[in-house]
């Protein structure tokens, strides 16, 4: 599959010992494959080599100068000494320029133990600074922007965070000002260093020049104990490590997994952890009397829940929702739950737009975005929803030319070419059947115009990933229709699902749908979706409802059906870590313990199992949702189908899951149920006046759970917004800035408004799960809805008379 | 952006093979003009050459003959690097520092001075040396300042320096 040409091996000898490499291996990597540690500062393996700093200065025979080892590439015969006096006196003059006007606060630094400058010095460096005349001093907080503060007198100037927001993250916000001991790490006017991977860069910092916000002055590197775990934040999975001291979490940080992160996390992942510190986290039980939620012990509760649980599933009436945001182990408790305790096939784990978190075929690694020639996105907003995943994108276009094509309603904010092809969600089914269309009748056929050209770019591509976010069945079969065309033409192909919630494919996979077991066996028979319970119990016809790490009553599309739904069921139990939107109703709280607090396994959306690791204990009377249904099984006396124990449960998944893989097209997988009302039913709405088509925009940072907690998070939430069109908004008298109100279906709500050209007219793009604003009041249970939007507030504080009053 | 400005950008970026070479020439073109590079021109300049206004104010702000804020009419730079202080830059920057009542990169009250100390403006042979707008005034003693002083106090250089 690899298109490079077979590069030729080279011999050389590194301190007398012969190592043998590519050509074109940097001389740092192939002693490092000999085992010797070049020291480096702006040297960096995931970036290009910059040869700044001149640590790495080694002797390389035949050559007069010392040589930097970054980049240089090896040479046959080569023969470098990386440890000669020569290269020590180097080393000890470059530091001792280094270390010219640094502060020397390594007490205080929060780098102090883990920093290439002590490190080094320490090694390599000169006892004692022969400068006499004082130091230069340059400012020690620089606010860089939310997440990010600079010592600019620490900075050593290796640009390793530049060229990562230029190289990794091609953003180029994050600049060098000034030159010579003037330079200085700056943005543009000062503004706000605003990146979704921000906090990269204060790992890739080698000294403390770039302290976290999160993280400043909070813990001693030496004093923190560390567990290998995987965010679940979103469904990339990226692995971090998570660092606690005296059982409480101070930061998180990356843990190289080349295949899924690349040596990367996002701020979300990364800083989403504080809200377990925070009141509104739920530390125990609560029952509500009287209308009042009232704490409870943990037995109590589960008591009261298992009996009325009971009763209702006697009669057949009750209904499980979630999977999404629990562990493999506990998705695959939940459906035992379901179907082996309460004797139900009434389980789902899709509360969101998603229908589907797998490829039926075709399956692809994230690792094959790195080879692909066309990336084809479908709907999935990849910066928002797979940040790292966009990482590999953005590097597959900007370093390799790779071409990207983004099919959906709007243009998403990417910092690479990409081409846009508008259709509305419900339209992307026939452009799927065109373009296979068009690929199997040939190339003499495929004609003029826009289908063709796409079809043209498809044809010609050697290696093509598709990317969808899951929700539209008819387009997604019509996208693998495509593929299986191209496949018939020898065209590798690969698809990914960006999953709705962290472990939504190992949710489906584990069997929280209703019409499938563990390892996706076909049941022959279905219990309802989530929104056929929630219209059941609407209806009065449900008696219980048991909703597991899910918040359907801000992210399901029909929010105003969930609130009759959860106000009209007779018994809701909820298990979370916060009093969420759907929490509230219930009758029972179950305190549920974080991803932190257990250990486990997460599959990722690639369909990568990933284990990860606990790292801290959860409050007493707070269980993980693994106990909670264990003891529900016990109380209900059928303990033996959930086992308190992850491994015997994992076993017992991973024995079923064995044959689970997606299959050849022959042979799909098959597919989780989709009822009627959850289809598109694209109603196109009459723009003339001031109604809109509402799209549902998802933002990294919007989110009802840990995120509206996290006070770090918190930071960098927008408030909630709407973006019209230009055209929209001069039609109906708004500027960017004013307040409208969105009346629609279920309800109002008032955002700001937005204006730009990515909203195509007649759309109003809402930001998605913010509880201030819940966007699915506007939406039906197909994600489609559309509202009057009515100015309430101009820009400037405006005097109480203009405030227009809907009914 | 103005019509002029626009007009201006377009001639210069066909000048060149790739329109990021047209960055400098345009933020000259738009100093001449402000008497310093705003915020305004650098956005100006990023968005014809092709990137960031962060990396726009990162090339901006290497140049010392590139301004970020009003400075005065008379830019007058005296080497600091080593010829010249070895050869008595540092007395002729005691001189005009007292002479201009300014300090290193400060400007007068009234906007007609502006006083700075830079790296070597490579003309090392004749150190020191001291830069007047775009004039260089070379083996330049305490004496010799004094008699350039009183030229430029009787004069007005317009609004800034000439862009090219
Ligand atoms: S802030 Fe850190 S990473 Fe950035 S240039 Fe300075 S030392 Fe290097
Ligand atoms: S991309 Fe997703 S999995 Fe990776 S760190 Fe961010 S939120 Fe976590
Ligand atoms: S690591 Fe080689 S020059 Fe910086
Ligand atoms: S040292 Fe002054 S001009 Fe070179």
């Amino acid at each position: 599959m690899s298109k490079q040409p077979a590069r030729r091996n080279l011999t050389l000898t590194i301190d007398g010992r012969q190592v043998t490499v590519p050509e074109g291996t940097l001389v740092v990597e192939a002693a490092r494959q000999a085992g010797f540690n070049i020291p480096v500062y702006c040297y960096h393996p995931k970036m290009d080599p910059a040869g700044l700093c001149r640590i790495c200065l080694v002797e390389i025979e035949k050559i007069p100068k010392l040589q930097i080892a970054c980049n240089t590439q090896v040479a046959d015969g080569m023969v470098v000494h990386t440890m000669s006096p020569r290269v020590a006196e180097g080393r000890r003059g470059v530091l001792e320029f280094l270390l010219l006007n640094h502060p020397l606060d390594c007490p205080i630094c929060d780098k102090g133990g883990e920093c290439d400058l002590q490190d080094f010095t320490m090694s390599y460096g000169p006892g004692a600074s022969r400068l006499t005349e004082p130091k230069l001093h340059k400012p020690k907080a620089v606010d860089l922007g939310p997440t990010i503060v600079l010592d600019e007198e620490r900075c050593i100037l290796c640009r390793r965070c530049t060229r990562f927001d230029d190289e990794i993250a091609q953003e180029r916000n994050l600049v060098v000002n000034e030159r010579g001991h003037h330079s200085l790490i700056a943005t543009a006017d000062g503004s706000d260093y605003r990146s979704y991977f921000s906090g990269n860069t204060t790992e890739i910092c080698p000294v403390g020049a770039l302290t976290s916000k999160a993280y400043r002055f909070r813990s001693r590197p030496w004093d923190l104990s560390h567990a290998d775990s995987v965010c679940t934040q979103c469904s990339v999975g990226c692995n971090y490590r998570i660092d606690s001291r005296f059982g409480r979490i101070m930061r998180t940080f990356t843990r190289e997994n080349t295949a899924v992160d690349d040596g990367w996390i996002c701020d979300r992942g990364r800083y989403t952890f504080n809200y377990l510190y925070e009141p509104s986290r739920l530390r125990q039980p609560l029952i509500k009397r009287d209308g009042e939620h009232q704490p409870a012990t943990f037995d109590e509760a589960i008591a009261i829940a298992a009996e009325r649980l009971r009763t209702a599933a006697r009669k057949g009436s009750v209904g499980i929702i979630g999977g999404g945001r629990l562990s493999d182990e506990e998705a695959f408790a939940l459906q035992q739950f379901a179907r082996e305790v309460l004797g139900t096939d009434n389980i789902d784990h899709r509360v969101g737009l998603q229908k589907y978190a797998s490829p039926s075929r075709h399956e692809a690694r994230l690792e094959d975005i790195d080879d692909a020639s066309l990336i084809v996105i479908f709907g999935a907003i990849t910066p928002e929803q797979a940040p790292i995943l966009d990482l590999r994108l953005r590097r597959a276009v900007a370093r390799r030319h790779a071409k990207l094509l983004f099919v959906g309603p709007y243009k998403p904010d990417l910092p690479v070419p990409c081409r846009h092809v508008e259709y509305t969600p419900g339209a992307i089914a026939e452009l799927m059947e065109q373009l296979a269309d068009v690929v199997h009748h040939g190339r003499e056929e495929r004609g003029e115009g826009f289908v063709a050209e796409i079809a043209q770019e498809l044809a010609d591509a050697e290696r093509i990933i598709a990317v969808h976010n899951g929700r539209d069945p008819g387009a997604i079969e019509a996208l693998e229709k495509l593929m299986d065309r191209l496949h018939d033409y020898d065209h590798p192909v690969g698809i990914l699902v960006v999953g709705a919630t962290g472990n939504a494919r190992g949710a489906e996979a584990a069997g929280c749908v209703p019409n499938l077991g563990p390892g996706y066996a076909e049941l022959g028979r279905s219990g309802m979706t989530a929104a056929e319970m929630f219209a059941a119990a609407a209806d009065g016809k449900l008696d219980a409802l048991y909703i597991a790490g899910a918040n359907p009553a801000l992210t399901f599309p029909d929010g105003e059906l969930v609130r009759r739904a959860l106000q009209r069921v007779p018994f809701l139990a909820v298990a979370d870590q916060v009093l969420t939107e759907t929490a509230a109703y219930a009758d029972v709280v179950l305190a549920a313990a974080s991803f932190a607090e257990k250990s486990g396994h997460v599959t990722n959306l690639e369909g990568r199992q990933q284990a990860f690791a606990q790292a801290i204990e959860p409050p007493v009377h707070v269980g993980s949702d693994l106990r909670i249904l264990a003891a529900f099984a016990q109380t209900l006396g059928k303990e033996w189908a959930i086992p308190d124990d992850a491994d015997a449960l994992f076993a017992q998944l991973r024995h079923v899951q064995r044959a689970a893989r997606p299959r050849s097209p022959k042979d799909p997988l098959p597919r989780p149920r989709v009822d009627e009302t959850s289809l598109s039913s694209a109603d196109q709405v009459d723009a003339t006046h001031q109604r809109f088509t509402i799209i549902p925009v998802p933002r990294l940072y919007a989110g009802g759970g840990a995120s509206a907690h996290d006070p770090g998070i918190a930071a960098m939430r927008p408030a909630p917004f709407a973006t019209f069109h230009p055209d929209d908004a001069a039609r109906i008298g708004v500027v960017h800035g004013d307040m409208v109100r969105l009346q629609g279906r279920g309800g109002s709500i008032d955002v700001e408004v937005h204006v730009g050209p990515q909203a195509p007219t007649g759309v109003a793009l809402v930001l998605a799960d913010m509880p201030q604003a819940p966007v699915n009041r506007l939406l039906d249970a197909s994600g489609f809805g559309s509202a009057t939007a009515i100015k309430v507030r101009s820009v400037a504080a405006a005097p109480p008379e203009t405030i227009e009053v809907t009914a | 952006m103005t019509p002029e400005r626009e007009r201006r950008a377009s001639e210069l970026v066909a000048r060149y093979p790739e329109s990021q070479s047209a960055l400098i020439p345009f933020l000259q073109f738009c100093q001449a003009h402000d008497g310093y590079v705003t915020q305004q021109a650098i956005h100006d300049a990023a968005e014809i050459a092709g990137i960031t206004p962060g990396e726009a104010e990162s090339i901006a702000s290497f140049y010392t003959l590139l301004f970020k804020e009003p400075v005065g009419k008379h830019k007058i730079q005296v080497c600091r690097t080593l010829s010249c202080m070895l050869r008595g830059a540092d007395e002729l920057q005691q001189h005009v520092r007292q002479r201009l009542g300014l300090g290193n990169g400060e400007s007068s009250p009234d906007g007609r001075f502006y006083y700075e100390e830079v790296e070597c403006l490579a003309a090392c042979d004749r150190a020191p040396c001291l830069q007047h707008n775009l004039e260089f005034h070379y083996d330049v003693t305490p004496e010799d300042f004094d008699r350039l002083l009183d030229e430029w106090r009787a004069s007005d250089p317009g609004v800034s320096m000439p862009a090219e």
